[in-house]
């Protein structure tokens, strides 16, 4: 039982009582660190809320990007296909719908000069959903490490990633052909005239003769941008026009 | 000390309100520059669809005015690039970010081995040097904001395929006439057809009198001389009819004929020169004077049932055609090339038809109808500064 305060002649608290009087009693402390818990926790909340976002916009975003240069460099490279005279007259050499090879100059330095000789570039989709790009960058005609006849069009050899001449990872966590996706797009689709005159659209060319008659080549990249967690796609679509085989 | 230990609060507040801030404007960077990279993507779409675009404009330019000579190719210079850029909003389209270089640019040149930039006209090779090939090289470049695009390609000018057969000196779908005489034989060879194709003379109805055609040349008589649709099909008048057409030289009068203009592709001289269609059912008349040469022949068609009258010292080079007749060839006109008339053809006097396979021949290529790409030549290049 507290006591009543000494109090001075003039009314006022008397001195060495002070202390006892400005302390905060259990349920102003018990209120106080309540509110502070909660103010505390929707910071946190924020805080990691934002983190969160802030990593998955960094990562998504790259890989956003990522995707983007690879269709974008893809669609030139096809764009740009030309045949090399006395080697090979078809500008596309392979047509699948995992792989596809063409001859191209294009980002060569000096590829003003008409004598230029295309060179053999190649992009692969592995069953680890990466996309890598080769490149025949000794003009021999062949890119070495690079195996252009695989026995199965769904299942490459990984060794080629580090073997291949000029490899290079151009974009990941495609999922054209992951399991879980529904329907599986084709990444490549050629549009060709075929031997009866008539367009026709298909994953595969097959034969030289059918090759030189490919007008048209569709990309379609479908990009998982939050891999290991639910899938966020990023669907992207374009078409090549080989400039080089058009009709006149 | 109270005071100060409060303090604390505020720091550890202001650090966190400050992270976040950091984050948020992290995550509005991040997105603006995603929003960038997406106008820079069409902004380098933008570039390269007006480069194409000027690619074609460039053809059509060429193919307007071919290069044959030095200093005779078209003008791509400013005011083609002011024409050009008119054609593209600058709120859509924004001039290049930089002031060294324009919206548009063209460059074209010869393509024969060595290759010289500086040499802008087609050129013949080092084995035969005045023999163009038909061929430049066309490089296009557009700037469009801070992206640009450049592309290089051959063309080549594409010819009016006429296929007028070979070795036919005169046909007439009725008979031919040689009233009078005169100097026998009037239709001779001034240039024989190439090796293994007999020239020949031909009338769907009879030959008047054989000694009109000398020796070395066969009569072909009824049935054997054919139809008129073999030998001039009605597919080739029809497309140089709307050739014609299309370039001004189609008239529906004699005098609109005579009296036009000269156009250098078309009709170099003007009047009956050149590429000349009328339709008509007046008879279109040749005097003294000269039309076309050897190296350069021309068409005169007389479609609608008009008939062609040449006489006098005159020379016609080319190919005569009509629905008509020709019923006063007469005088001592010659015409050096073919003669052909859906009906009788009459030649009188001393007139003559000296058959020139070097006028037949040219005539295949006489005419450039557009210039195009060449298979396989197409590039797109690193844009220059």
């Amino acid at each position: 039982m507290r006591s009543a305060p000494t109090r001075s002649p003039h009314g006022e608290p008397a001195a060495g009582r002070v202390g006892e009087e400005t302390g905060i009693t259990l349920v102003e402390l018990l209120v106080g660190m309540v509110i502070t818990v909660i103010v505390t926790a929707l910071i946190l909340t924020v805080y990691f809320a934002l983190t969160s976002s802030f990593s998955y916009s960094a990562k998504s975003s790259t890989a956003r990007e990522q995707a983007r240069l690879a269709v974008g460099r893809m669609t030139r490279e096809i764009r740009d296909a030309e045949a090399v005279t006395g080697i090979d007259e078809c500008a596309v050499r392979r047509a699948r719908q995992r792989w596809i090879a063409v001859y191209t100059t294009f980002n060569e330095s000096g590829n003003e000069d008409p004598y230029m000789t295309p060179h053999l570039v190649a992009y692969r989709l592995y069953g680890d959903r990466e996309i890598w790009r080769f490149e025949d960058l000794n003009n021999d005609g062949a890119i070495s490490g690079f195996d252009m006849n695989p026995s199965s069009e769904s299942s490459f050899a990984v060794s080629e990633k580090t073997a291949g001449e000029g490899a290079s990872l151009v974009v990941s966590n495609v999922v054209n052909y992951d399991p879980t996706t529904s329907p599986q797009p084709p990444l490549f689709l050629y549009s060709f005239v075929d031997d009866t005159g008539q367009l026709v659209t298909s994953s595969y060319v097959y034969y030289t003769t059918n090759r030189v008659r490919i007008l048209n080549v569709q990309i379609h990249v479908l990009v998982d941008l939050n891999p290991g967690h639910s899938p966020v796609y990023a669907d992207l679509q374009t078409s090549a026009q080989l400039r080089n085989q058009r009709l006149q | 000390m109270v005071d100060n230990e409060r303090g604390s609060g505020i720091i550890l507040l202001v650090s966190i309100v400050a992270t976040l801030a950091i984050l948020a404007a992290s995550l509005v960077w991040i997105t603006g520059n995603m929003q960038q990279n997406s106008a820079d993507d069409r902004t380098r779409v933008k570039a390269f669809g007006v480069t194409e675009a000027a690619l074609d404009s460039g053809m059509a330019a060429l193919s307007a005015q071919w290069p044959g000579a030095p200093g005779n190719g078209p003008d791509l210079s400013t005011t083609a690039e002011a024409a050009f850029r008119s054609e593209f909003t600058p709120s859509e389209y924004p001039a290049p970010t930089s002031a060294d270089v324009e919206f548009v640019s063209w460059q074209y040149f010869d393509n024969q081995d060595p290759i010289d930039p500086a040499i802008t006209w087609d050129k013949g090779s080092p084995e035969y040097p005045d023999v163009p090939d038909n061929r430049v090289w066309l490089v296009a470049q557009a700037n469009v904001g801070s992206k640009s695009a450049r592309i290089q390609t051959l063309v080549e000018r594409t010819y009016l395929d006429t296929g007028v057969p070979r070795g036919v000196a005169l046909f007439a779908g009725g008979n031919l006439l040689s009233n009078g005489g005169g100097n026998n034989p009037k239709i001779v060879i001034e240039v024989p057809p190439p090796a293994g194709i007999q020239t020949t003379v031909r009338a769907g109805g009879y030959i008047d009198d054989p000694t009109v055609s000398a020796s070395n040349i066969v009569d072909l008589e009824g049935a054997a001389a054919g139809s008129v649709d073999e030998v001039f099909p009605p597919s080739l008048r029809d497309s140089l009819k709307a050739i014609a057409l299309a370039n001004g030289r189609y008239f529906t009068s004699v005098d609109a004929a005579q009296n036009s203009s000269a156009d250098a592709n078309w009709s170099p001289e003007g009047g009956l020169s050149g590429l000349c269609v009328v339709e008509t059912t007046q008879t279109v008349s040749l005097r003294a004077g000269e039309w076309n040469s050897e190296a350069e022949p021309g068409f005169l068609l007389v479609l609608g049932g008009g008939n062609i009258d040449f006489a006098g010292m005159g020379d016609y080079w080319g190919v005569m055609y009509t629905d008509g007749t020709v019923d006063k060839g007469h005088g001592t006109f010659t015409v050096h090339g073919m003669v052909v008339a859906a009906s009788t053809v009459d030649m009188r006097g001393t007139v003559n038809v000296h058959y020139n396979d070097n006028v037949i021949a040219k005539l295949q290529n006489r005419w450039s109808l557009n210039v195009r790409v060449v298979p396989n030549t197409w590039r797109e290049l690193q844009p220059t500064e």
